[in-house]
């Protein structure tokens, strides 16, 4: 994938999750935080590949931003 | 890319050749079994590293009497000139040239650098160019007989839904991790909810409550008796001493009536020794006349003796100073001096009697200055006793009255025996009870106050990890809508291109003529265009072959236009089995697609090479 198509897709990816937020109930209990993670564990596994990303991994890239 | 050479070495049936291309049409023109597929085949290995056609071998692709192949291709990307040559044995290298000369870029055997490298610097995916840029001969049926899970696969590469979807299969399996982590601390925290529900706290309460009410009674009572116990301790502890500071008074007036006769006596002895005053200079005084007497009469004696051995010795002249010896005058001088030596005799008696005399008075008055020493500590020691005793006599007045007050008499034992000691026990006893069930309560207490600790740690996890799976819920749902988006994205401007070229190429004209409508949907079967022609859906296996021949060369510049052309295309035979009109079409096809884009086309069919006049032959012969 190239750097264009993948800063596209990125950039689709966080409207997506931004409109499936707005229009589930169910998401609302996540806040800015857990949706910046999300973009961010995306990109990480997207980049990083499948095999080098662990489910801890993505489990602290989750966390890491509420935690700090 | 503009393609400006094809060079060959011991490839396929060509031992070593140049083809050169030019900007526009090429086509590459001769008979079966001239080498036409050759060249489209060495131009799609230089670029992918595989055969067109899928299911051959590369080492295949040489020249049967050679040890391997080589294909090349001399090209222009952006003002930039490169060669790049791939070697059926894998290898492969990239020259740029630079002031007329080459130089090598890259040159390696390892076949994902080798696609690493074509792809970040000319965007060549296999994939992509078997799809859009290069039409084989029998592709369009093959296409079509493709399983609607193979087309998927080709899709999601083309977008490259297919990293997307590994990405989606990671965030699945966290989230499968998570759920089995969410059942485990579910179960924790419930075995913790069960333990940490056994509150003891109210008991622990009332417990304390009553401890305390048994410690308090208890705690009173024996405070009391240990304080008259103490009382009477130190009362029999003041009358030892007393007793002993009498004995001590006693002792020291010993031998008197009373203090009175003490003092008397200290008095006396005091003067006696004031009177004795002078003694030691009195009787130094007599020991120098002794020593003086002593001395006179020893002088007198040696004279007397000295003048009797000369009366005696008969001689005439005295022998030391020679005068005539006068012995009358010298008998008259010795009586003198022994006269005078019986004189200072009798001065030394007296003198010794009175030395004697003084020296028992000295001796006498030592002994009495002993005697007024002991007498005055003696005294001493009976004032300071006095006052002790007086002291003692006081705080003993004191504790008699306090213990009188409490009614304890000094002749009985100890205080606690005033207690009632069968209640004391029970106190005891009740006391030692309580405070064993308030200790193993206190320690269910602190287990549980650990557990409930626990679970709140559990429940903390627990909204973390709920908090994750919905995380991880909305990552993969966001990535589906990602590729939808994505699909949408692209293939909706490809469902336009392809209608704006079969508009051009006139397909299902009929329809259009009678004002039909005809919809072209690429995502439903995956890149499969469903075709609804008038409102009713239309199978593509039902096209007629020169329609499929179109549909799918349509279907390849739309794709190449969404999905980036490397700017030619390369079409083996196009005219297979098309009849006269059709070929028309297709040269006019031909045509239009080279005002945009470099166009490789291989045919043996002459109405194709009129159809193509004035563009770049290659022709080819069997011989070749």
């Amino acid at each position: 994938m190239d750097i264009s198509l993948e800063n596209e897709t990125l950039n689709i990816y966080k409207r997506e999750i931004e409109a499936l937020i707005q229009r589930d109930e169910k998401y609302s209990l996540l806040g800015p935080d857990e949706l910046d993670a999300i973009v961010h564990a995306f990109e990480f596994t997207l980049k990083n590949g499948r095999d080098k990303v662990r489910a801890q991994m993505l489990y602290d890239l989750i966390h890491e931003k509420k935690d700090r | 890319m503009l393609l400006e050479r094809i060079r060959l070495k011991t490839f396929g049936c060509f031992q070593e050749q140049d083809f050169d291309l030019h900007d526009g049409i090429n086509l590459i023109f001769g008979p079966n079994f001239s080498g036409k597929s050759t060249l489209v085949n060495a131009i799609f290995f230089t670029l992918t590293g595989k055969p067109i056609v899928p299911r051959v071998d590369a080492s295949a692709m040489k020249n049967p009497k050679a040890y391997s192949g080589t294909a090349g291709l001399q090209f222009t990307v952006n003002g930039e000139r490169y060669q790049l040559y791939r070697a059926t044995g894998k290898r492969v290298q990239l020259r740029n040239e630079k002031e007329r000369a080459w130089h090598v870029l890259f040159d390696d055997k390892r076949i994902g650098a080798t696609e690493l490298m074509l792809q970040e610097r000319f965007g060549i995916i296999h994939e992509q160019l078997a799809l859009t840029t290069f039409l084989r001969e029998g592709e369009i049926f093959e296409f079509l007989a493709r399983q609607s899970a193979t087309r998927r696969d080709i899709l999601h590469t083309l977008l490259g839904i297919d990293r997307l979807i590994e990405v989606r299969q990671r965030f699945i399996d966290t989230r499968r991790i998570a759920k089995r982590e969410q059942g485990r601390i579910r179960a924790h925290q419930n075995s913790l909810r069960y333990n940490a529900q056994n509150v003891n706290e109210a008991e622990i309460t009332r417990i304390e409550a009553k401890l305390k009410d048994l410690e308090a009674a208890y705690s009173a009572e024996t405070s009391d008796s240990a304080l008259i116990a103490e009382w009477v301790q130190h009362q029999n502890r003041l009358q030892k001493q007393l007793d002993t500071l009498t004995h001590q008074q006693n002792e020291a007036l010993s031998g008197f009536d009373d203090a009175a006769h003490l003092r008397q006596m200290t008095a006396t002895i005091e003067k006696a020794i004031q009177d004795a005053s002078g003694l030691e200079t009195k009787r130094e005084q007599l020991i120098q006349q002794i020593g003086r007497l002593e001395s006179e009469i020893e002088a007198l004696t040696t004279v007397c003796n000295t003048l009797r051995k000369l009366l005696e010795s008969g001689e005439q002249h005295c022998p030391t100073c020679y005068q005539k010896v006068e012995r009358e005058v010298i008998q008259r001088i010795v009586d003198e001096k022994e006269a005078e030596k019986a004189n200072r005799t009798e001065e030394l008696e007296t003198h010794k009697q009175s030395l004697e005399t003084e020296t028992k008075n000295l001796e006498s008055r030592r002994g009495l200055e002993q005697r007024l020493q002991t007498l005055q500590v003696r005294s001493t020691q009976y004032k300071q006793r006095t006052q002790d005793i007086d002291k003692i006599q006081t705080e003993l007045s004191a504790l008699s009255s306090r213990l009188g007050e409490t009614g304890i008499q000094q002749n009985r034992q100890t205080p606690s025996d005033t207690l009632t000691t069968v209640d004391k026990n029970q106190l005891k006893t009740q006391i030692d009870s309580e405070r064993k069930r308030l200790d193993k309560l206190k320690q269910k207490e602190a287990v549980r106050l650990d557990r409930l600790g626990a679970l709140q740690r559990a429940n903390t996890d627990a909204a973390k990890v709920e908090k994750t799976l919905l995380s991880l819920e909305l990552a993969c749902s966001g990535i589906e809508k990602t590729i939808e988006a994505l699909q949408q994205q692209i293939l909706k401007p490809a469902e336009d291109e392809l209608h704006h070229w079969i508009d051009k190429m006139q397909l299902f004209s009929s329809s259009r003529e009678n004002g039909g409508q005809t919809r072209i949907d690429l995502q439903r079967e995956h890149l499969l265009p469903t075709l609804n022609i008038d409102g009713a859906d239309r199978s593509l296996m039902l096209l007629s072959g020169s329609e499929k021949m179109f549909l799918y060369l349509c279907f390849k510049v739309a794709l190449a236009r969404v999905l980036g052309n490397p700017g030619f295309f390369v079409l083996d035979d196009p005219t297979l089995h098309l009849d006269g009109e059709r070929k028309i079409l297709m040269v006019d096809f031909i045509r239009q697609l080279a005002e945009e884009y470099q166009v490789v086309v291989t045919s043996y069919d002459e109405d194709v090479r009129s159809g193509l006049e004035g563009a770049h032959l290659i022709e080819m012969t069997r011989e070749a």
